[in-house]
């Protein structure tokens, strides 16, 4: 259908954007005057022809073009056409052109920094090979651009279940995620090799690591709210090796937004931050590994093939040793002879780093161990949601802790008296909600914590803004109040995020009620005060699956209607597949969780049906650590605040 | 001191992807189909009475004690059972084959032993799928061989191919002499 | 790849119709009982299902496992027989929590020692001048 000549067009556009990148590697050993060569117009060719090629490929899914043995595989001509597009990245080798895609638009923005030539040409020849192991990855492995042998009529990729807008946008936003920390990576790596690691050079690549963060950020909650209301059974986090994949890098991205600042704004922790780089984005390329080498079949990874496995290991393997080794020989030159005091925010902040950085490494673990065990002796064990919870739950509740104390600390400080002074309060009120709650609830001890850790974070969080914007003296001394700068202003934004996602998680696990019941039409069933009628039940058609929908009125314990519930369950033919659509009534404080399971007219249908309060603050929390985060690119670290900070 | 602090991430990493790059060339087949292992293995089989497909009688598997037997879990509904049926076949010349009927109903078993044919000495029911669990069974096809002492010395999950036969089979039953 | 192919219909004991995880069919009437056999299999993995127990599963096997737990519960089994039960036919790999013996120790151990290395370069990193 589409002009094969514009097919093999976007085939040898990929090849181009391979030799070119070949050549963008190349630079950095030819010296021109013995002025390091940079050609600011190679990594912009560079996306210039991938984004040709990745156009092409769009193209073809939207037309259609069953000659494209992908497009053939995972496309179909009734799917509506947002499905088309996205069924382009829904696949291994279109999600890796998609991934290559960002790399090198990337790669093409940065091309235009201002930095110093040597640094520039580093950078770039870093970056350039990148691109080549990954293009070459993509066009020897799993080239997009194959032809399919047999070209069927329809197309044979219609699986309902990958048919939804949030499941279709979760991967771009999160391959954003993992390629922004490769800038850092490069960065890095051209930092240690020019020697050239200073105020300018954070601030410069910072940007990049807040947006890495922010689109991990809210690409995980992504991905967890889509498992929440599609799955039907009411979790939102399953410690699948994919889901810890992403979280991984997320816990470093973190870590390096914390200690990125650090070096801008007291030019300090210079070789933590620079190894944080490497981590961040080596960790980005295990999960890379981990979802399509088919070391781990899971509902997230692709259809694997060993000779790709080896090669993304191969990959994976020369892209962390190598940086590593630089940094083993370089790093000690940036070492900084300052003492950092044990009560400033330094020490604050360098301890939930670590923290952090810890708690991606349990994960990994957790992750990794089953593998690796079975390789080793043969063992067959599960590192379930339980080893996570009670490892990295004790890690959560000190980094809660400390996120409470460091924005309150000074730089450089540590008079004991003064850090009383300030705690005081805080420590007061989150010690009495504890004891409140110990005597008189009998929730479980575990929430008891999270939830006091949350208080002491939010009054924390309130006392920083009152200190910060001089609230009280307005009315001892009738002076005028301090506006936040964005600075503090994003800080508190996405630490209250931090204390609400942790509200909301810690409810979730702890106090969800449900009932599971059979319910003939008309019957009623209670949940806690309220209760629900099941009223009717509709057989439907849709374009490619029967459905039953049952109507649910969910009543309060006065007989007021609050809701009505549809919840439903779809079977398609032709793939022999089903779904639940839940039924979900949305409230701040809590969400009301309806599923339909099997059933007829005699002897009724089961429902179960949960309630779940507070389960939004998980995502609302998520979505308000991503605000914080974005109000926090605004910020410049001028020269100016550095001189205020250093006279506190 | 200080200088060789920057060495610890190389080297510890470099050292875990030594040790995972050894434990890989111990293996042939790199990528795991992840099949879960059976860990009856060695062991007694299970001693429980079976009854019968016809429902009329109670089978005894210790009644085998002293001759090796196969143990074939199957279900009419079960499509790769279909395909391990002639290999089945193959092997009921050399060794005795009982077949339990997983979660199946009479007639249909019947039926599909007409299609496919009948390598089975004796049939049971696994009617609640108890049977199965007892075995450690968690799919069908699964085969498990059992030696003339009652232990197992065999399982697969998963249909007989071709491969399967002459590759893990037929060697374990020359093992003991069949 | 025709390996993957058979293995991939091997999994595909195909329940068309979508049920729940625990039925109400299932559920014991005494609660205490209940609540145990809840708490049991949400400790059990799914052995053909992602990281899943077979509390959240609606699989064949997930709901046979249910039934036999709740049928030894009543039987009156402890739960550690129940559990020691389903460990001797299907191994560890059938615990969502991994047992604490030789093959876990460095599991269970190693964060205490990220923990014990991290306090450590933090030590060394205030010793300096």
């Amino acid at each position: 259908m589409i002009n094969s000549f514009i097919i093999e067009l976007g085939h040898i556009s990929l090849i181009s954007a391979l030799v070119l990148s070949i050549f963008q590697f190349s630079m950095v050993f030819i010296k021109i005057d013995t002025k390091y060569s940079f050609i600011p117009i190679i990594p912009k060719l560079v996306f210039l022809t991938t984004a040709f090629s990745f156009f092409v490929l769009v193209l073809s899914f939207i037309l259609s073009d069953f000659s494209l043995d992908l497009v053939s595989k995972f496309s179909h001509t009734s799917k509506p056409l947002i499905y088309k597009i996205s069924g382009a990245w829904a696949n291994h080798e279109g999600s890796l052109l998609l991934w290559i895609l960002i790399l090198v638009s990337f790669g093409a923005v940065t091309s235009n920094l201002n930095l110093s030539n040597k640094f520039h040409s580093i950078l770039s020849s870093t970056q350039g090979l990148l691109n080549t192991l990954f293009l070459s990855l993509c066009l020897f492995t799993s080239n997009p651009f194959n032809r399919s042998d047999v070209i069927p009529p329809d197309g044979l990729g219609l699986n309902p279940v990958l048919q939804d807008l949030l499941l279709a946008f979760h991967p771009p936003t999160l391959y954003f995620g993992y390629v922004g920390l490769s800038v850092a990576f490069c960065f890095a790596i051209a930092g240690l090799i020019s020697g050239e690691i200073d105020r300018k050079w954070a601030s410069t690549v910072r940007p990049w690591i807040v947006i890495s963060w922010i689109t991990l950020t809210i690409g995980i909650s992504l991905g967890s709210y889509w498992a929440y209301y599609e799955l039907g059974w009411g979790g939102w986090w399953f410690w699948d090796p994919v889901e810890n994949a992403a979280l991984m890098p997320w816990l470093i991205a973190t870590a390096l937004l914390h200690s990125i600042i650090v070096l801008e704004t007291r030019n300090e922790l210079k070789s933590w931050t620079l190894l944080l780089c490497i981590l961040g984005f080596s960790f980005s390329l295990l999960g890379t590994f981990i979802v399509r080498s088919g070391i781990i079949t899971s509902v997230h990874s692709f259809a694997s093939d060993p000779k790709r496995g080896l090669i993304i290991l191969f990959i994976l393997v020369l892209s962390i040793l190598i940086p590593l080794g630089i940094f083993a020989l370089k790093a000690d030159k940036f070492g900084t002879n300052s003492k950092i005091n044990f009560l400033s925010r330094e020490m604050s902040l360098v301890i939930n780093n670590f923290i952090l950085v810890i708690s991606s490494f349990v994960v990994l673990i957790g992750t990794m161990y089953p593998l690796l065990l079975e390789l080793i002796n043969g063992t067959q064990i599960t590192v379930g949601k339980p080893y996570f919870l009670m490892t990295l739950s004790p890690l959560m509740i000190l980094t809660l802790f400390f996120m409470g104390i460091g924005p309150l600390l000074y730089w450089k400080r540590n008079y004991l008296s003064k850090v009383i002074n300030i705690f005081i309060i805080p420590i007061i009120i989150s010690s009495i909600i504890f004891i409140c709650f110990i005597l008189f609830s009998n929730f479980p001890l575990v929430s008891l914590i999270g939830f006091s850790l949350s208080a002491w974070l939010i009054f924390n969080i309130l006392y920083s803004i009152i200190k910060d914007t001089n609230l009280l003296t307005v009315f001892r001394k009738n002076k005028n109040v301090k506006l936040l700068t964005s600075h503090q202003l994003a800080v508190c934004i996405a630490h209250i995020g931090v204390a609400i996602f942790s509200i909301g998680a810690v409810t979730e696990n702890y106090f969800n009620t449900e009932i599971i019941k059979q319910v003939k039409l008309g019957e009623k069933f209670e949940l806690g005060d309220d209760y629900f009628i099941f009223e009717d039940i509709k057989q439907n058609l849709g374009p490619n699956y029967i459905s039953e929908i049952g109507k649910l009125v969910y009543y309060d314990k006065n007989g007021n209607i609050i809701s009505t519930l549809y919840p439903e369950k779809r079977l398609f033919p032709i793939e022999r597949q089903s779904t639940t659509e839940v039924a979900i009534y949305r409230k701040f404080f809590g969400d009301v969780y309806a599923v339909i399971g099997d059933g007829d007219n005699d002897k009724g249908y089961t429902f179960r049906v949960y309630s779940k309060p507070l389960v939004s603050l998980i995502w609302i929390g998520s979505l308000i650590m991503a605000l914080g985060g974005m109000l926090s690119l605004k910020t410049k670290f001028k020269k100016k605040n550095f001189r205020k900070i250093n006279e506190i | 001191m200080k200088k060789i602090f920057f060495f610890v991430p190389l080297i510890s990493i470099f050292i875990l992807l030594l040790l995972i790059g050894i434990s890989l060339l111990k293996q042939d087949n790199i990528f795991q189909n992840n099949k879960v292992k059976s860990v009856l293995i060695k062991k007694q089989f299970p001693r429980e009475q079976i009854l019968s497909l016809n429902n009329q009688k109670l089978i005894n598997l210790q009644d085998n004690l002293g001759t090796p037997f196969l143990l074939n879990f199957f279900s009419s509904w079960c499509e790769p059972c279909k395909y391990e049926a002639e290999y089945l076949e193959v092997l009921s010349n050399k060794i005795m084959i009982i077949g339990i009927a997983y979660k199946d109903k009479e007639t249909d078993v019947y039926g599909f032993l007409n299609n496919f044919g009948n390598p089975y000495k004796k049939i049971g029911s696994d009617a609640n799928g108890e049977t199965a669990i007892n075995w450690g069974v968690y799919g069908v096809p699964e085969t498990f061989l059992i030696d003339k002492d009652g232990i197992i010395i065999l399982r697969h999950a998963g249909p007989i191919t071709k491969d399967v036969m002459i590759n893990e089979i037929l060697p374990k039953l020359k093992e003991i002499n069949l | 790849m025709k390996n993957f192919l058979l293995i991939f219909f091997f999994f595909l004991v195909i329940d068309i119709d979508p049920s729940l995880t625990v039925e109400p069919h299932e559920i014991i009437s005494n609660p205490i009982y209940e609540n145990r056999a809840r708490d049991l299999s949400k400790g059990i993995r799914c052995l053909v299902c992602q990281n899943q127990s077979i509390d959240d599963s609606d699989s064949d096997l997930a709901k046979d496992l249910r039934r036999i737990i709740r049928k030894k519960i009543i039987q009156g089994d402890t739960d550690n027989e129940i559990t020691q039960y389903l460990v001797d036919k299907y191994g560890n790999f059938i615990l969502m929590k991994p047992p604490l013996y030789q093959d876990t120790y460095i599991l269970w151990i190693s964060p205490l020692l990220l923990m014990l290395v991290g306090i450590t370069i933090m030590y060394f990193t205030l010793k300096r001048k």
